[in-house]
């Protein structure tokens, strides 16, 4: 009897301390199957009284829809790892293709929590997280915690302006992570070097970048050029056949002009009722196409994590 | 009723309806109910056919087959066209070939039409009213208006069929009445069927339909409309000056066009009962004819033919109203002028709007 009832105590002590081991360390290096609650693999099982923690050895890329190549992701998670080791940044990239019934913002902010890249007192992290949910195709930039000062809707703004001619315009998803984590890396520097930084010292001009010399996030004027030969050309047609019209003969289709106005009358109006329908749609969800994005600044849902973030990107 | 039971179909999703203890017509598939009464009087609709029996219209036309009396008949070699004029116009071209025309003493005068409009604008007007209709006309080739043809416009009385009947219709409609409204979740739309029937009549008096093959028709329909209340009963007198062209295209020939106008109309009007509902289908129009009488006419219509890169050009000038008709040529240099110049006139606005409002 004693020898069961040591087992069973030994059994639940260590049941107890593999469930503290589960919330202080990194979920990443678990299976990537949902769990048992339908969840992602790196959500925990129960998120009540949840707080932030610091991770230890996190990836720097995560990417979980598989878009990008074993050398891409190699140069990337190089080049996160340098602005992370040089600036102290918690950043990371992450890309999923499915949101497991969470918004972008939720899931990606969820990510940063529940992993530990919080940096410093604050906790501090951002995420460029790509999705490519089919119910929701875009990209989003969240920062929790202490980051939500720098991350302001303005710099959201630039940083959309920045990837988004990369990946709307080309579909070149890395070339788009290269570029985001150039600008926080440009950020950064800016922050270190500035006293005392406010998001209103920063100039709000981005350099051009080192794939194509062009103007980052600028449409190039070829698009305004054809879209307006476009537009010329329907007009140029629509013109071309109201002349044409006025050349041709249009004789009448009704014999409206010899109907004796007073002659008409209704001898019978009936009116049955047969069945009705109805049907019912999902309102589309609100979903940031411009500036800024949607920011929000606490949780509601059973789901989250309880901590801020603030959040911009669009769909593509 | 009971025989056609199995033959019914729901009018919601096509699946057979079952009578039910309760009195209604019932679908085992949508689960919706019918009054048997609807759903027989839509079968019943749905088994009809429209009408359109002239009957002895010809009776009322050639009751006396009078002729005209102490015209003069030509006949062209070159068309077969045949006209008559007075005895005091000599004419020497053809009004449709513009090839020489002899004069014949064989024919006699052609039948004597029920009524005639008399020309009431000049050639003068006429060549004027031309010349307004060329304006404008952008496409137009730039030599075809110095062409010295205009003075070969010639007066012609052109035959017409002018058909009066009344209207008895009644149409089927599949209407809806859409509601919609929205919660926090969903939009919903609410659309309620309704099997709607408006019966009516309407008359129609002096559609006119050209008799005379010569003469293109729909050049002669889109000529109109004429003043009917301007025309007098038929003189050789109104024939001075000008020729008459002789009908030879029965009515039988020319109905269907005046069926199909007066269709068009009728069913216009009836649908406009509708105007209550969001949507309108028409299920079935049932319109027949009733009272039909035909009047022979003859009408005043300058004609002008203009020789053109080897092609004839025939202008239609109403005799009443001065309203020209008539297919133009079209150059070709000047179409793409006029697309390459609007295309690049347009296309550089369009583009200088776009890149001060998104780049």
């Amino acid at each position: 009897m004693k020898k069961i009832v040591c087992f069973l105590f030994a059994a639940a002590l260590l049941f107890a301390l593999s469930i503290t081991a589960l919330a202080d360390t990194p979920l990443l290096s678990s299976d990537k199957s949902d769990n048992e609650n339908g969840m992602p693999y790196w959500y925990p099982l129960n998120t009540r009284g949840f707080e932030d923690f610091h991770g230890e050895n996190l990836p720097y890329v995560v990417d979980d829809a598989d878009i990008l190549t074993d050398e891409e992701e190699a140069r990337l998670s190089e080049k996160i790892a340098s602005i992370a080791e040089e600036y102290g940044v918690g950043y990371v990239a992450f890309t999923d293709d499915d949101l497991h019934g969470l918004s972008p913002e939720y899931y990606s902010s969820d990510f940063l929590h529940f992993n530990g890249y919080g940096v410093g007192d604050g906790y501090g992290a951002v995420v460029f997280f790509l999705c490519l949910d089919p119910s929701d195709r875009c990209w989003r930039t969240t920062a929790i915690n202490s980051y939500e000062d720098i991350f302001t809707e303005d710099i959201m703004y630039e940083i959309d302006e920045t990837v988004d001619y990369s990946i709307r315009s080309k579909g070149d998803f890395f070339e788009a992570f290269m570029l985001h984590a150039e600008y926080v890396e440009n950020l950064f520097r800016e922050i270190s070097a500035t006293e005392n930084w406010t998001p209103e010292d920063h100039e709000y001009k981005y350099e051009r970048d080192e794939y194509e010399g062009r103007s980052v996030g600028a449409p190039s004027p070829v698009k305004f050029v054809g879209a307006g030969l476009i537009v010329g050309l329907i007009g140029g047609l629509i013109r071309l056949l109201s002349l044409r019209k006025k050349m041709k003969i249009v004789p009448p289709s009704t014999a409206n002009n010899y109907l004796l106005r007073d002659s008409y009358v209704v001898r019978n109006r009936r009116c049955d009722y047969l069945f009705t329908t109805v049907t019912r749609h999902e309102r589309p969800k609100e979903t940031s196409s411009s500036s800024g994005g949607s920011h929000g600044s606490s949780f509601s849902s059973g789901h989250s994590s309880g901590g801020s973030f603030s959040s911009g990107g669009r769909s593509f | 009723m009971s025989d056609r039971l199995e033959s019914y179909k729901c009018p919601s999703c096509s699946a057979p309806l079952r009578y039910d203890p309760s009195g209604k017509l019932v679908c085992d598939s949508c689960s919706n109910e019918y009054d048997p009464e609807v759903i027989e009087m839509m079968d019943s609709y749905d088994r009809q056919e429209a009408e359109f029996d002239w009957g002895n219209y010809k009776e009322s036309l050639t009751e006396n087959g009078e002729k005209i009396e102490d015209s003069v008949v030509y006949v062209c070699r070159s068309c077969g066209a045949t006209v008559e004029t007075d005895a005091t116009t000599a004419a020497t071209r053809c009004p449709y070939c513009e090839n020489e025309i002899v004069i014949t003493d064989r024919l006699e005068g052609g039948l004597k039409p029920g009524g005639v409009i008399p020309f009431k604008i000049d050639k003068n007007r006429a060549i004027a009213s031309v010349m307004d209709h060329f304006k404008g006309k952008k496409l137009l080739p730039g030599n075809f208006k110095d062409l010295h043809t205009l003075d070969k416009i010639k007066g012609v009385y052109v035959p017409f069929w002018l058909f009066n009947a009344g209207m008895d219709g009644t149409m089927v409609m599949d209407a809806t009445k859409v509601r919609m409204w929205s919660d926090s979740r969903y939009d919903y739309t609410e659309t309620r069927h309704f099997l709607l029937s408006v019966s009516g009549s309407m008359d129609f008096e002096g559609i006119p339909v050209d008799a005379s093959t010569k003469m293109d028709n729909d050049v002669m329909d889109a000529l109109e409309p004429f003043d009917y209340s301007e025309m007098v009963p038929f003189d050789p007198v109104y024939l001075s000056g000008f020729l008459a062209d002789r009908f030879d295209e029965d009515p039988d020939v020319s109905i269907p066009r005046a069926n199909e106008r007066m269709v068009n109309s009728a069913e216009s009007v009836i649908r406009s009962e509708a105007s209550d509902f969001t949507t309108v289908t028409v299920r079935k129009s049932l319109m027949n004819l009733t009272h039909p009488t035909v009047k022979y006419v003859l009408l005043p219509v300058y004609v002008l033919n203009v020789n053109y890169k080897e092609k004839n050009y025939r202008f239609a000038v109403n005799g009443q109203t001065g309203k020209v008709v008539g297919e133009l040529p079209i150059s070709k240099l000047k179409s793409w002028l006029y697309f390459g110049g609007w295309t690049v006139g347009l296309g550089a606005i369009a583009s200088l709007l776009a890149y001060f409002f998104f780049r």
